[in-house]
Order: structure tokens, then C-alpha cells, then sequence
């Protein structure tokens, strides 16, 4: 079963091949290295709330640079993700590989994975300039907790590539890639519903339903926020991730499995 | 095959379990970075526009309220909020129900409201009587009962009764020096009421009754020279 996962996994990554892959990696690269320079991530004094957030805790903060990072991995991630199971259903290549010794939901994981190494790989490549670009620069390297903890931030990818994923699963390439960005526009919002139901008055009875709301979405603001590279906070956000990305596999497997691939 | 189908439904369940209490985790890490009385509610409601702002800022001050009559420490703080409550809250029902809760709570100025609300009700179950309402005056502290007969005034003229029931809501101001010179209202309504009715001994007494208010402190000032005296 794993061989199969794999195998279909590389057939993914092999992708990377395609020139259109290769430029964007030089872009990112390129991107990377030029914005090395940036600081800790923080926001004007005005927004108190954000910038409150960020800067407080122990711990060490993530660099705007590596949010740049992360945006274009993610971006990587909308596209890469959201059109690569359907555009296998169109050209019947799906019908090939599934037609072969392999479940759907082998297929669905192989993919998953491929897109994932594929995203990650972008993500070190860009890491690996920024550090590159500050070293020549200033002459110094990050602090190695610091360069951990921007590593962290690759967490964000596995459950947002699920997500694109499961997008692409009930949909077409361009329907699952609107619906991947604004779920992530969406997911961005409700991300601050704990914040705003923490200072409403306890008798407003809104309360259960915005957190209805809120756990229908991911909290990509976890990761960004102030924390020690080993302590219960990464833990827990590894595990969250970790959680997330089952939950949408499991919500895209079923959907495959039922989906009538010919239609 | 069988396999798979039993570790599908565990799987699902312990990642949604995962899932929660990871979420909780963060989210309260999060949460407790914002302990700050630099945030509150008003930052988020400045940022929204005027059109849904002034909605919001109604609901969520009722909301507050309501926090404060279910988290009330003491009566007599529970009372205040109800009374601030039954105010703003906009609903007649829901403000009748909490009148009626503060009418049991005699012993405290803050149930004003309650009381003159219901004076001379025509509901005989929650209705206050003139005589009612003047032992209730005489339970409340000396500097709070001017503030009372006033509300009770008004609300007996916005009844628009006959002039005997005003002049019978005022008689016992007749038999007490005025205290303060807040009274002077008062007697100046008592002093109408008696041109009205062509009552010349309650006139005069009335305006010497205005005199000697004119000559004492106002509640304010009082209470105000005795907190300076404490000090």
C-alpha cells in the first residue's frame, strides 16, 4: 500500500520538471533573497490586537520575510493542489492509475503527498536564499532557534494543501481554486471570532454560533503568533495540523470514492 | 478490507478529537496573551462602520447589563443593574418582568424606577398605591427620597390624574421640614396645586415651606461636605 502511495506521490513531484515549476522556484528564490533583510513580523501601533498578539510571549517571533515565504508556498499550494486531481479526471489519466492495483484513496494520499514534497521543496528553497541573501549581507547567520522556528511555519502547508485537496475532489480546476481562496479568505476572518468573543459581554447569545462558524475553518493565525521552539504550543500545533489534514483526506476520500470518474 | 473499515471511523473520531483539544489549546494560549485593559470591545466597534456600530453598541451594552445583573455581587448592586436594565432594554414586556422583580426589593433606592413605574398601575397585582409608595420613600435614605418623590411625581402626571390624587401624593411634604433645597420643586408644585384648588392655607404654607427649602444645602453639597469631613 505505501509503495503505491509513493509511487503515485512521485508521479506527482516529477511535475517539478515542467518549466513553468522551474521559474517559479527561481522567483521564489530570487524573492527570498532579496527580502532577507526584513524584520520580526509586527504591525503599526494602531492595531493593538495584532500587533499584541505577534510581539507578546516567550518565545521566538517569525520574520516577515518567511511570511512572504509561506504566502507563496501556499500560492504554490492553491495551484498545484486545486488543479491537479482534476485535471487527472479530465485527461482519464485517473482511469489509468486507478484501473491499475490502486485505490482511490491510495491515488487521493499519493497525490496529497507528492503536492505536499512539492510545496515543501519550494518552501526550503526560498528558506535556504533568504539565509543565504542575510548571510552575505550582514556577514551573520540567523540564530538556530530562529531558523527553526521560521521552519515551523512548513506546518501551515500540510493542512492547507489537504484543504486544496478536498477542493479539488468536488470540483473542477478553477471552481476547486476559487473555492480554495475563499475558504482561505474566509478561514483568515473567522480566525478572530475567539478574539471578538472574548470581549463581548458573557450574555450575548451569538457566542455558540460564531464558534460553530469558527471550527469549520482552520486557524492559520496560530502560526505566526510568538512561541518556544519546544514546549507545549508546538506541540499542539503540530498535532493541530496534523488533525486538520486527516480531517479533509478523510472528507476528500469519501467524496472520491463515491465520485463517478467518467462523468 | 474489514480492518480498514473499523480503523476509518477511529481515525476520523481521534482526529476530531485531536483536533479540539489542540484548537483549545492554542486558542486559550492565544486568548491569555490579550489580558490588557488597553482592549476591549469599544477598539473592535471603532473599526466598524457608523451603520452597524450604533446597532452593535445597543445590543452589546444590553449584553453588558445583563452580565451585570447575573454577576452581581450584593441586592442592592442586582437591583441597580436591573433598574439600569429595565431602561435601556427597549422591550415593554421584558422591562415589566424586571420592574416586577425589583418591586420586592423595597429597601433600596436604586428600585425608583420599578416603583414609579407601577404607581398607580391599573393592574391591581403589580399596582403601588400613593400610600405604598410613601413607605417606601420613608425605607429609603434621606438624601435619595427627593430624587423619589420627583419620579413618582412625573409619573403620576403623565397619568394625567385628577388634581385631589396630587395633592393627596404630596400632603406628607406638608408635615416634614425640607431637608434640602432640591425640594424646592416640590413645593412650588404643591404651591400650583393649591391655586388650583383655591386652597389658601396650603399656599402659605407651602411658600414658607419653599422659604426655609431655599435656606438649606442641596443633597450634593451635603453629601459632598460630609465626605470632606471624613477625609
Amino acid at each position: 500500500m505505501i509503495g503505491r502511495i509513493l509511487a503515485i506521490a512521485e508521479l506527482t513531484f516529477r511535475k517539478l520538471k515542467e518549466p513553468a515549476f522551474l521559474l517559479l522556484f527561481l522567483f521564489a528564490a530570487a524573492a527570498a533573497y532579496s527580502m532577507s533583510e526584513m524584520e520580526v513580523l509586527s504591525f503599526q501601533k494602531d492595531n493593538i490586537i495584532l500587533s499584541e498578539l505577534l510581539s507578546s510571549g516567550k518565545g521566538t517571533p517569525p520574520l516577515t520575510s518567511f511570511l512572504f515565504i509561506t504566502s507563496m508556498t501556499l500560492l504554490l499550494g492553491i495551484f498545484a493542489g486545486a488543479t491537479d486531481i482534476p485535471r487527472d479526471i479530465e485527461s482519464r489519466m485517473i482511469s489509468i492509475l486507478v484501473g491499475k492495483p490502486i485505490r482511490r484513496t491510495e491515488y487521493l494520499l499519493g497525490k496529497y503527498l507528492g503536492l505536499c514534497l512539492m510545496c515543501v521543496v519550494f518552501f526550503f528553497i526560498a528558506a535556504v536564499s533568504a539565509n543565504a541573501g542575510h548571510l552575505i549581507k550582514t556577514g551573520h547567520i540567523y540564530p538556530l532557534q530562529l531558523i527553526i522556528r521560521q521552519l515551523m511555519l512548513v506546518f501551515s502547508i500540510f493542512p492547507f494543501v489537504a484543504m486544496t485537496v478536498m477542493f479539488s475532489c468536488f470540483f473542477n480546476d478553477v471552481a476547486a481554486m476559487i473555492m480554495a481562496s475563499v475558504y482561505l479568505i474566509f478561514s483568515v476572518f473567522f480566525s478572530a471570532i475567539p478574539l471578538i468573543v472574548e470581549m463581548l459581554p458573557k450574555s450575548v447569545s451569538v457566542t455558540s454560533y460564531l464558534y460553530f462558524i469558527y471550527y469549520l475553518f482552520p486557524n492559520f493565525f496560530f502560526y505566526f503568533q510568538t512561541y518556544k521552539i519546544v514546549g507545549l504550543i508546538s506541540l499542539s500545533l503540530i498535532i493541530y495540523s496534523f488533525s486538520v489534514t486527516v480531517l479533509f483526506l478523510m472528507i476528500a476520500s469519501v467524496r472520491i470514492n463515491s465520485r463517478d470518474m467518467l462523468a | 478490507m474489514s480492518h480498514t473499515r473499523r480503523a476509518v471511523p477511529i481515525l476520523f473520531v481521534t482526529a476530531l478529537f485531536l483536533y479540539f483539544y489542540t484548537e483549545s489549546v492554542l486558542r486559550q494560549t492565544t486568548l491569555n496573551r490579550l489580558k490588557t485593559p488597553k482592549l476591549n470591545v469599544e477598539v473592535v466597534l471603532s473599526k466598524l462602520p457608523p451603520s452597524i456600530r450604533n446597532s452593535a453598541k445597543k445590543s452589546l451594552e444590553i449584553a453588558k447589563l445583563k452580565d451585570a445583573v447575573t454577576y452581581a455581587a450584593t441586592d442592592r448592586e442586582k437591583v441597580s443593574a436591573m433598574s439600569a436594565l429595565a431602561f435601556a432594554i427597549g422591550n415593554k414586556k421584558e422591562m415589566e418582568k424586571l420592574y416586577t422583580e425589583i418591586l420586592k426589593h423595597q429597601q433600596y433606592p436604586e428600585s425608583v424606577s420599578a416603583f414609579a413605574y407601577f404607581l398607580l398601575d391599573d393592574r391591581p397585582d403589580v399596582s403601588v398605591s400613593i400610600k405604598d409608595y410613601h413607605s417606601y420613600i420613608q425605607k429609603c435614605v434621606k438624601a435619595s427620597r427627593c430624587n423619589i418623590w420627583t419620579q413618582g411625581l412625573s409619573r403620576i402626571e403623565s397619568k394625567k390624574v385628577q388634581t385631589y390624587i396630587l395633592k393627596d401624593y404630596l400632603r406628607p411634604l406638608m408635615s416634614e421640614q425640607p431637608p434640602y433645597s432640591d425640594y424646592i420643586s416640590l413645593y412650588d408644585k404643591l404651591s400650583e396645586i393649591a391655586l388650583t384648588t383655591k386652597d389658601s392655607e396650603m399656599l402659605e404654607k407651602a411658600g414658607l415651606m419653599q422659604e426655609q427649602a431655599l435656606t438649606r444645602p442641596s443633597a450634593a453639597e451635603e453629601l459632598f461636605r460630609n465626605e470632606r469631613n471624613k477625609k
